[in-house]
């Protein structure tokens, strides 16, 4: 690394030092940055691995050195791989590529808005339609390049007279919308992606993440379509990669416990939407993003943890103090049914899991009114779509197996491996390779929890789903 | 059946895509493309692109293309909704960009990588230094990373007057 970036050296437990140049420690220092030190990077994880209350902070900080270091492998290959200038890009887009993130990372942007009634209505209501709800909040990188590009404190940074660097350059590199710089931030084998695994794994205590960063870093080229390919020989590595992503998303990101507080936190931000009490839309969201204000500084956990613990003593609004008190004091919903599936992704899902899918909606009436549960204390959940494959490893590998035509765009999705002889192949192409066959498995996971029941209830209605799946 | 699975069920009914038959490279292109030029109409499903080698793709709407050909076959709570008739009306409005052009020569697949290319460099695209290019400008782009449309000027300069006329030259969406 040039001494330009040892302007400062941060120790870091999972990198050891990282080494920063001028123009990234101005960055850091403004307060928009330091704002990340107080958002947890895996939400309510902690309340089941007490020590996961790592930050945004330090995750960006390890995304920006492993950027520096895969850079710096490319270069040792091809000395005009990267320039000193795209270098430098490249490290400040890693750096910034979190800076848009909500209070407790990921939950605020789940929420069910209904946007889609905006565009269809049931058949029979088209005289009703609904064009009058409020914008749902932007995703969190969408509100990075808002931050990035029109926040005062990191835009004059970025421009300022030393550097001259355009925010909106910062913000194409991080959305992969860049032509001409390679797109380091969001393919299989991401910067983020080796950052968090073993982050995550550090922190939660959990052994799953620790994967073979050093090798597979140093084994990484560019091709001459700027497309990042992975040695051959570091093909073991890149697969236990891959499996560590399954173990710890089943162990940490889908803990039945932290998921029931994820779902409950949901549940809370609605109401607190619906009663006016936070941000009431997207445009609102982008607003306080933008403005040269505290707002944004102080939108971080701590102001989603004001609201629980202010409205856990609501006595105006009982279901939503009853949802509140469960977090402050921890105590989950309990989970009464689950069906987790690993099949082929040819084959049909169990008779179970199809009967509770697609009926779950009409029947939960029932259930609520024979156990004299409220239908608001259910929450039922089959987790699939973008959010779940967001995090797992198998479910766009599985589909893009199927594709034949090995130039196709859906491909540089994949992990691609220089083989030998030149070639390169994808990993789940090789017959030899563990990730082929498990390419071809779809998990699929669905899940009932009810709020505020003791674990006999539970048992009585786990029969009674059990009896009525059988039926 | 999610609320938004069953809005890309209707949507993809409505491009003739109703029976989710995407087992061709092809057919996922076509797909792709015009969801992605349906969207500029104002119906915003979510579905944000990136720059791949042929043209504008989205990973998470290929995710939920292929989730939901399996959600169907299970269940078919999409039956009891239909686009409104706003939709409808905002999407007929790009009817006519998806008619291929009668005297040059191309095919579907093409044609919508084309439009859906030129609309993304134009708007999407990030340009050092530059903030509102031209066409000559956005062939030459194209050219560089799409070679064989090297020889097709003529077509995308009828793809360009085609967005033009329905005024995503000038804007990146009808609404905006």
């Amino acid at each position: 690394m040039g001494k330009g970036f040892r302007h400062k050296i941060i120790i870091d437990p999972v990198h050891g030092d990282i080494g920063l140049s001028k123009l990234e420690t101005e960055l850091i220092d403004t307060p928009t940055f330091q704002r990340l030190r107080r958002i947890k990077q895996l939400g309510f994880a902690y309340t089941v691995y007490p020590n996961a209350r790592h930050s945004r902070f330090e995750h960006s900080l390890g995304v920006m050195h492993i950027m520096s270091r895969i850079l710096e492998s490319l270069r040792s290959k091809d000395n005009d791989a990267i320039s000193d200038e795209h270098f430098q890009k490249l490290r400040i887009a890693a750096l910034l590529h979190d800076i848009g993130h909500y209070p407790y990372s990921h939950l605020m942007e789940k929420i069910d808005w209904g946007s889609e009634q905006k565009y269809m209505s049931k058949k029979g209501q088209s005289g009703v339609e609904d064009v009058s709800r409020p914008k749902p909040y932007p995703k969190h990188d969408k509100l990075g390049e808002i931050v990035i590009t029109e926040r005062k404190d990191i835009k004059e940074k970025l421009e300022g007279n030393e550097n001259k660097i355009e925010p909106k350059e910062i913000a194409a590199l991080i959305k992969g919308e860049h032509q001409n710089i390679p797109n380091l931030l969001s393919a299989s084998l991401d910067v983020d992606r080796l950052d968090y695994l073993v982050r995550d794994s550090l922190n939660t205590g959990l052994p799953y993440g620790r994967v073979d960063l050093d090798y597979i870093v140093n084994n990484l080229e560019l091709t001459d379509r700027n497309e990042v390919v992975v040695c051959a020989k570091a093909r073991n590595s890149v697969e236990h990669m891959l499996m560590a992503r399954y173990f710890m998303f089943n162990t940490v990101y889908m803990h039945k416990t932290v998921f029931a507080f994820e779902e409950m936190i949901r549940r809370i931000i609605s109401a607190l939407l619906k009663n006016e009490k936070i941000y009431t839309s997207g445009e609102k969201i982008e607003e306080m993003a933008r403005a040269d204000s505290d707002d944004f500084l102080a939108f971080d956990d701590a102001y989603l943890d004001k609201l629980i613990d202010h409205y856990a003593d609501d006595r105006r609004n009982k279901k939503l103090a009853t949802l509140c008190k469960a977090v402050k004091f921890r105590k989950p919903p309990k989970l009464v049914y689950e069906i987790s599936e690993l099949k082929r992704d040819d084959d049909n899902p169990s008779r179970k899991y199809t009967i509770l899918t697609s009926s779950w909606d009409s029947k939960v009436r029932e259930f609520a009114n024979e156990f004299e549960i409220s239908e608001e204390r259910w929450i039922f959940r089959d987790i699939k779509g973008p959010e779940f494959e967001k995090l797992h490893p198998f479910v766009s590998l599985a589909e893009a197996s199927e594709l034949k035509e090995s130039k196709e765009q859906e491909l540089r999705e994949l992990v691609r491996v220089k083989e030998k002889s030149g070639e390169i192949t994808n990993l789940l192409e090789d017959k030899s390779s563990i990730l082929h066959y498990m390419s071809r498995l779809k998990p699929r996971l669905c899940r009932i929890y009810i709020v505020g029941i003791d674990d006999t209830k539970a048992g009585q209605i786990r029969a009674k789903i059990e009896k009525w799946l059988q039926s | 059946m999610d609320k938004d699975h069953i809005l890309l069920k209707l949507m993809l009914d409505r491009i003739g895509f109703g029976n989710i038959e995407i087992d061709t490279f092809e057919k996922r292109k076509i797909l792709q493309k015009k969801i992605y030029l349906l969207q500029l109409s104002g119906t915003d499903l979510g579905y944000r692109y990136n720059w791949y080698l042929q043209g504008p793709y989205c990973p998470t709407l290929a995710n939920d293309t292929y989730t939901l050909r399996e959600e169907v076959k299970y269940d078919s709570e999409f039956n009891k909704y239909e686009l409104n008739s706003k939709t409808k009306s905002k999407l007929d409005t790009l009817d006519k960009i998806f008619i291929l052009p009668d005297t040059l020569e191309t095919n579907e697949p093409e044609w919508l990588e084309l439009l859906a290319s030129l609309h993304y460099l134009k708007h999407i695209a990030y340009w050092p230094g530059k903030s509102n290019p031209e066409f000559e400008e956005i062939f030459e782009k194209l050219k560089e990373s799409k070679p064989h449309f090297t020889d097709k000027i003529d077509l995308a300069k009828v793809a360009w007057e085609r967005l033009d006329g329905t005024g995503l030259v000038r804007n990146k969406t009808l609404e905006s």
